[in-house]
């Protein structure tokens, strides 16, 4: 199952691809949201993991983009307080959850496993 | 050369007569040096933070996939201890080089929190990152002591919290600000024990920091304790901050020392009083402010009716529609917005005043109207 991971923070984008595919999945990174763009249309992941506030093009421009694709895409929102505002918009353009930093890595995978099932 | 041609074109004298042309010369020689002077510092300037950010880049290509592993381990493991490679001892010895896995550890530290935070707060204190911090509170440099205490709060370092403490009241507002938000990083509401003794301003924008940060702790309950201690504060802005922590605690037991507070010389703190009053407010409140009207500015009595819209009762009805006449076409309009909130006909009476009055009065319902969509 391929997971897009799109962060601007070298280090913590690290530490989810490695936390993910110790869960066993395979996961496509990237810092900027021009490239989550591109790489959404080419490697078709089943969910999207996206901080909202991003280089070249916010967490929301991705939402729908992932929301416009023929086949569903899971999005959950990485979001820092005080984005209270942000998250609504980003639910309105149809993410499936979100989760407020700092958060718990293991939280995180819970929250994947059960929006995956559902899909 | 410039001069030369000049001389050549006009009349040599009368240029000459304002400034001799071999000072012209060396002015305009002295201008290219210092211009030569500036292209060369930004050159350095630019090759300086090329170097660094290559190094940056190196530190951390180095050491990423060790720290992230350190990070994702299991928690028996961590108590261990991580085993720290010998080329990773050997980088860390270099200062700059310390100074960049902090900040990437204080980074990381504040978007996780559960296992992996512990981690890197155990992988911190190993790599020796404590004792580099620690010394940064001796620095005079504020912004290195500012710095020093982030990463102390940041890194849960509690032993450290006297320390920091001495800090809450510097002289230094940067440091001042990092401290106090640091004391309740680590303590929570106790930590705002600094309200006691702080004698410099806390500004709007602290304030709002301060709040974040107290959001994040749990309330105890001993905040009531406090606050009628805080509203006596010599420091009118210590007065404002505790009037916010009232109205976000919904403090109700201090409601009558928030009352009093309306009698403060400060108009901010009156102003707080007003707003935090809405928030706590009981029976008496709409006319304890009713009363309090004639003894306010134009700013905070337009509070007032903003107030008494939200909270107030019949009981207010003759007190707004003396307003109503008011010299001020914003009071009127204020007044007939609460005086339609709180009275049950109050829309129609307005409706009947503006169509006996005209000019003004009717713009006003019409306006009232409009905004209440009625």
């Amino acid at each position: 199952m391929k997971i897009l991971v799109v962060e601007d923070e070298a280090l913590m984008l690290k530490t989810l691809e490695m936390k993910l595919q110790k869960e066993g999945y395979e996961v496509i990174c990237c810092s900027d949201g021009r490239a989550a763009l591109e790489l959404m249309e080419s490697e078709n992941p089943l969910m999207v993991i996206t901080d909202i506030m991003l280089p070249y093009s916010s967490g929301i421009e991705i939402i729908r983009a992932a929301k416009q694709k023929p086949q569903p895409v899971a999005v959950i929102v990485l979001s820092a307080l005080g984005q209270e505002s942000t998250v609504e918009e980003a639910f309105e353009m149809g993410a499936d959850d979100y989760i407020t930093k700092p958060f718990n890595l293991n939280e995180l995978v819970i929250r994947i496993k059960r929006l995956l099932k559902k899909a | 050369m410039i001069p030369v041609f000049f001389l050549q074109s006009r009349n040599p004298n009368a240029f000459s007569k304002y400034i001799r042309p071999e000072y012209l010369v060396i002015g305009i020689e002295v201008l290219l040096a210092n211009f030569l002077v500036i292209i060369a510092i930004i050159y350095l300037n630019l090759y300086l933070r090329k170097r660094n950010f290559f190094y940056k880049k190196e530190i951390n290509q180095q050491l990423e996939a060790w720290i992230t592993k350190a990070i994702l381990d299991e928690p028996d493991k961590v108590e261990q201890g991580f085993e720290i490679p010998r080329k990773f001892n050997r980088v860390l010895k270099k200062f700059n080089a310390r100074q960049i896995v902090i900040d990437e550890l204080v980074a990381i530290r504040k978007e996780l929190t559960g296992a992996a935070a512990k981690n890197i707060i155990v992988l911190y204190e190993q790599l020796g990152l404590k004792k580099h911090s620690l010394n940064k509170l001796s620095s005079r440099k504020w912004h290195v002591k500012s710095k020093g205490i982030m990463e102390l709060y940041i890194m849960d370092q509690n032993d450290t919290l006297k320390r920091i403490y001495k800090n809450t009241n510097s002289n230094n507002e940067f440091i001042r600000m990092e401290a106090q938000i640091g004391v309740i990083h680590m303590t929570g509401f106790d930590g705002l024990r600094f309200l006691d003794v702080v004698s410099y301003p806390i500004t709007e924008w602290q304030q709002i920091k301060l709040l974040e940060q107290l959001r994040l702790s749990r309330e105890d309950g001993q905040l009531a304790m406090h606050i009628p201690k805080w509203l006596r504060s010599k420091n009118d802005t210590v007065v404002v901050f505790t009037l916010k922590l009232a109205d976000a605690y919904q403090q109700f037991s201090v409601h009558d020392e928030v009352v009093k507070a309306l009698q403060h010389p400060n108009e901010m703190v009156r102003i707080q009083a007003v707003k935090t009053l809405v928030r706590i407010a009981n029976t008496f409140t709409p006319q304890i402010l009713a009363e309090h009207y004639e003894n306010e500015h134009f700013t905070n009595r337009l509070n007032i009716l903003d107030a008494i819209s939200k909270i107030g009762t019949e009981e207010q009805a003759w007190f707004l529609i003396g307003l109503l006449d008011d010299e001020s076409d914003v009071i009127k309009l204020k007044a007939g917005k609460a005086f339609a909130a709180c009275f049950k006909y109050g829309m129609e009476a307005l409706e009947e005043r503006g169509k006996a009055k005209k000019g003004a009065y009717q713009k006003i319902y019409l306006h009232i109207k409009a905004e209440l969509g009625r």
